[in-house]
């Protein structure tokens, strides 16, 4: 992380002072949607609870639909109330809180909105003493990124008295080529280190423990090689539809939505090489680094190495439950990937040989997000284990829902004989450190506002990820599939399976 | 203390956990029943004056809720020891859970605690006691509830065990006589805090704050002057560490600033009210009432609505820092010398 605050305040003592981020105006391109009432708006509202935000902190929504200011307060109203997740709503807190949210209602095609808004920008520099600092949130759809980069540059509000900088929301672009056309429209305004792209995984605090859990301790690091490590497992599992969002969604598919950003991300954090320092540019090297060492596959290594699946309607407990192709807003003849799984290998001689299965998926029996890791199993079975004895250790990350780290060995079974049973060693992260972590949101919002990188996508990562899964695009693209293969609450298509089956593989039931 | 046997508490503490579910599901993926998830992260020792009458219970009482409060950030193998002034060497002790249900989440976490009544007397005996029955591995930090006690010779047998020493001064009546403890026990390189100094913390961030303003920044070289301002009869405790603080963190900037301590009149134990610093810019921060605070710079002025210091909220900020506090380990001594020193009598 960078330095806690500007150096040089001798009455600093960062060991017990909160880190206080400066002033700063929050404009939201997008703030009717659903990011800014599900996520956004109660991030910084919990922010402002804990008192991590200054006094002056405003926020600007900017959306087409028109509003008033009081309108808008009371909408983010009802969904902080609705969304705030594990801390309940203090009405005192939010009072003041709002007397800092704005709207305006403009369209991100349209010069004027950036006009009005460079006047309203330096009205509320006057009045709330934000020194000027600016963080642009693009929060509309991807297709309005580059319109609103080049309308905040020509309004000439990209610079100002204080820093300006700019918030990405996921999906980069499609593919590596729109992924670059994205950037290059964004580096037109804003310097690469002024371009946050947020990628909500790596502000999961379970993601950033992985750091802390690898690089931290000294007993992990001399195993974390081809060595010990059999293989890689990193599961985020769905259990719901595409709720609503079915157009959207179509347009993206699960490799596009998670694989390459999200689970990349994450497989970047078990497999890369501790960084010098934890400073955001050090960190950032390694991620990038790994990325780029993963084997780009070569068309005809795809179907081995990949595998597509669609949900189909099913039965669930007593439900019946939509197929994707019957969802609101989804084409009947629908292509998308609802489930992608993907074998992926890292040409280093850390990871050489080592397989790193990558598996996503909608509709898939339970919510969960987690990273396994397979040890190989000892060189000379002296106890003739079979069956659940001859399970080799097991070390899993646990994502979400209950954020830990378990650990899975073989011990004897009490009573005569020699029989071995797995048991697990567990910590889990809520039981030991009490309170509340922040939600990935007030992480990397907090982070932003800072100027803090460490946890934001680089371009170069993103070019990288999109380098490994573009191929896999590119074939899927000209397959035809016989959609859906999966029923709703399976854990995805049988391919899935065949693919690490035919490494003696076999994926762990989370 | 003889009559209690460690081995008999930790057989209870396993028979405890047994009753409530916690070691049936072993095995199972989290490795908790699912209604009950147990939890520990260090030992917390809490000294505790066992006394009779109405105040002293409610003392015990509201000592009771701060651990209960404290356990939730800081889950812990509580061993609380009542001490009462004479009686039986060693009367009892015995093992209970404390339990409670996360914000939004359906598992219970458990902490264990144990209670051991003992005399006064015999606290030279307590540390034996209490080696056996901390938790292995893990930080042990003590929380010396009654100031005196800091005092006793007795009490040199916690520091081989503790990480970390809490105690209060704010109530102790011969304030030179502890902060100069105090000082004595940093500067043997043991790990002591003070809830006094704590209290302060949010008071020292506004003062920091005015001062991340680069213009103020760079004026700290002027400051030529900084009063103290307080309430009551005698210079409270916070007073003294405050001066302090100021004083070091002023030279560090370039200044040699002249420190006074006003009286703004009362009887009895008093309060930092105000703090000035002087200089090209005059900086104020006024208690203005409850734990409200008024910073004035200049002309400008911002008031400030600080939390309450509860008990549970200065002793959470102390359990998460279990290593070195160079910022108060440097103020002490000079408190403990501002404390003692001819030139520091109310003006
Ligand atoms: N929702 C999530 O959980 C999530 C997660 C990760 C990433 N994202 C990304 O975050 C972005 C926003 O997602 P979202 O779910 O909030 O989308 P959304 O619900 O569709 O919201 C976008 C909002 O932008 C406004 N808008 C549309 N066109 C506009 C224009 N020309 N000018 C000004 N405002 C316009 C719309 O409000 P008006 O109709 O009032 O204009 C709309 O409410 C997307 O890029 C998405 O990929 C979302």
């Amino acid at each position: 992380m960078l330095e806690f605050m500007p150096s040089g305040n001798p009455f600093q003592d960062p060991l017990r002072f909160e880190r206080r981020v400066p002033e700063c105006t929050v404009v939201i391109f997008g703030a009717n949607g659903d990011l800014t009432k599900r996520k956004l708006l109660p991030a910084l509202y919990r922010l402002a609870y804990e008192q991590r935000l200054s006094p002056g902190f405003a926020v600007v929504g900017i959306s087409r639909t028109p509003m008033t200011d009081e309108r808008f307060r009371e909408n983010m109203r009802e969904s902080v109330a609705r969304f705030l997740e594990d801390a309940p709503f203090d009405e005192e807190v939010w009072t003041g809180f709002a007397t800092g949210l704005f709207y305006m209602a403009g369209d991100v095609n349209d010069p004027v909105c950036y006009q009005r808004l460079a006047t309203r920008l330096r009205a509320i520099e006057e009045t709330r003493r934000t020194g000027g600092n600016v963080l642009f949130y693009l929060s509309t759809q991807p297709s309005q990124y580059a319109a609103a980069a080049r309308g905040i540059g020509a309004a000439g509000i990209a610079s100002g008295n204080g820093w300006r900088r700019l918030v990405v929301e996921k999906p980069f672009g499609h593919d590596l080529k729109s992924a670059r056309v994205l950037s290059d429209a964004l580096h037109e305004v804003f310097d690469e280190r002024d371009v946050y792209r947020i990628d909500h995984y790596l502000g999961k605090e379970t993601v950033q423990n992985i750091l802390a859990f690898r690089f931290g301790n000294g007993i992990f690091e001399p195993l974390w090689n081809r060595r010990y490590i059999n293989h890689v497992q990193i599961t985020a599992a769905e259990s719901i539809g595409v709720e609503g969002r079915g157009s959207y969604y179509q347009e993206a598919g699960s490799l596009r939505d998670m694989i390459q950003n999200h689970l990349l991300q994450v497989m970047a954090t078990i497999a890369m090489e501790p960084s010098a320092t934890f400073d955001p540019g050090a960190v950032r090297d390694e991620r990038a680094k790994l990325l780029r060492s993963i084997h780009v596959m070569k068309p005809d290594e795809v179907a081995a190495n990949a595998v597509a699946g669609q949900y189909g309607a099913s039965r669930v407990g007593a439900a019946s439950v939509l197929g994707f192709r019957e969802e609101p807003g989804v084409d009947p003849q629908s292509r998308t990937d609802t489930y992608a799984a993907a074998t992926f290998f890292v040409e280093n001689w850390r990871w050489a040989g080592v397989p790193f299965y990558i598996r996503t998926g909608k509709r898939l029996p339970k919510r969960v997000s987690e990273i396994a890791i397979h040890f190989n199993a000892p060189p000379h079975d002296m106890f003739d284990a079979s069956g659940d004895g001859a399970r080799p250790n097991l070390l899993i990350v646990r994502i979400q829902p209950e954020e830990g780290i378990s650990l899975k060995f073989l011990s004897k079974q009490p009573g005569s004989g020699m029989k071995l049973r797995p048991v697990s060693m567990d910590f889990n992260y809520g039981s030991s450190f009490g309170g509340r972590s922040p939600s990935a949101y007030e992480t990397l919002l907090l982070d932003a506002i800072a100027g803090d990188a460490t946890l934001y996508t680089r371009q170069d990562m993103v070019e990288a990820s999109w380098a490994a899964v573009e191929p896999i695009a590119a074939v899927w693209s000209e397959q035809k599939f016989d959609f859906p293969n999966y029923p709703c609450g399976a854990w995805g298509p049988e391919a899935a399976d065949q693919m690490l089956a035919r490494r003696g593989h076999v994926w762990r039931k989370p | 203390m003889s009559a209690i046997l460690p081995q008999k508490v930790l057989h209870d503490l396993a028979g405890l956990w047994a009753t409530m579910g916690g070691h049936a599901d072993s095995g199972t993926e989290t490795g908790a029943s699912a209604g009950v998830l147990r939890a520990c992260t260090m030992t917390l020792v809490v000294l505790l004056d066992d006394l009779p009458g109405a105040e002293a219970a409610a003392v015990q009482q509201r000592a009771g809720e701060a651990i209960a409060m404290v356990m939730r950030e800081h889950p812990s193998r509580t061993i609380v020891i009542h001490l009462r002034p004479s009686g039986d060497a060693a009367l009892e002790a015995h093992v209970s859970a404390q339990c409670w249900m996360p914000f939004g989440k359906s598992q219970q976490i458990c902490c264990e605690q144990i209670d051991i009544t003992a005399t006064e007397a015999a606290l030279s005996d307590v540390p034996g006691v209490v080696l056996p029955l901390a938790a292995p591995d893990l930080p042990l930090v003590v929380w010396c509830r009654p100031a005196r006690l800091f005092r006793l010779p007795a009490f040199a047998g916690f520091f081989p065990l503790a990480g970390k020493v809490i105690l209060d001064s704010a109530g102790f009546p011969d304030t030179g006589a502890i902060l100069g403890d105090l000082a004595t026990a940093i500067a043997s390189g043991k790990r002591v805090c003070d809830l006094a100094w704590t209290r302060l913390t949010r008071r020292r961030e506004l003062i920091a704050q005015i001062f991340e303003n680069p213009v103020y920044l760079s004026q700290i070289a002027t400051v030529t002057d900084v009063r103290i301002r307080c309430t009551g009869s005698a210079i409270p405790v916070s007073a003294y560490y405050f001066a302090a603080w100021l004083k070091q963190c002023l030279e560090s900037g370039g200044a040699e600033p002249r420190l006074q301590f006003v009286s703004e009149g009362g009887e009895g134990r008093g309060e930092l009210a105000v703090v000035e610093i002087s200089g090209r810019n005059h900086v104020e921060v006024e208690l203005v009432e409850g734990a409200v605070f008024e910073a004035r710079v200049d002309t400008l002025a911002n008031r400030t609505a600080l939390p309450v210091f509860t008990d549970d909220a200065l002793l959470r900020e102390e359990l998460g820092l279990i290593g070195h506090d160079p910022v108060y380990e440097k103020t002490v001594g000079l408190a403990a010398k501002l404390a003692s020193g001819w030139e520091m009598e109310f003006h």
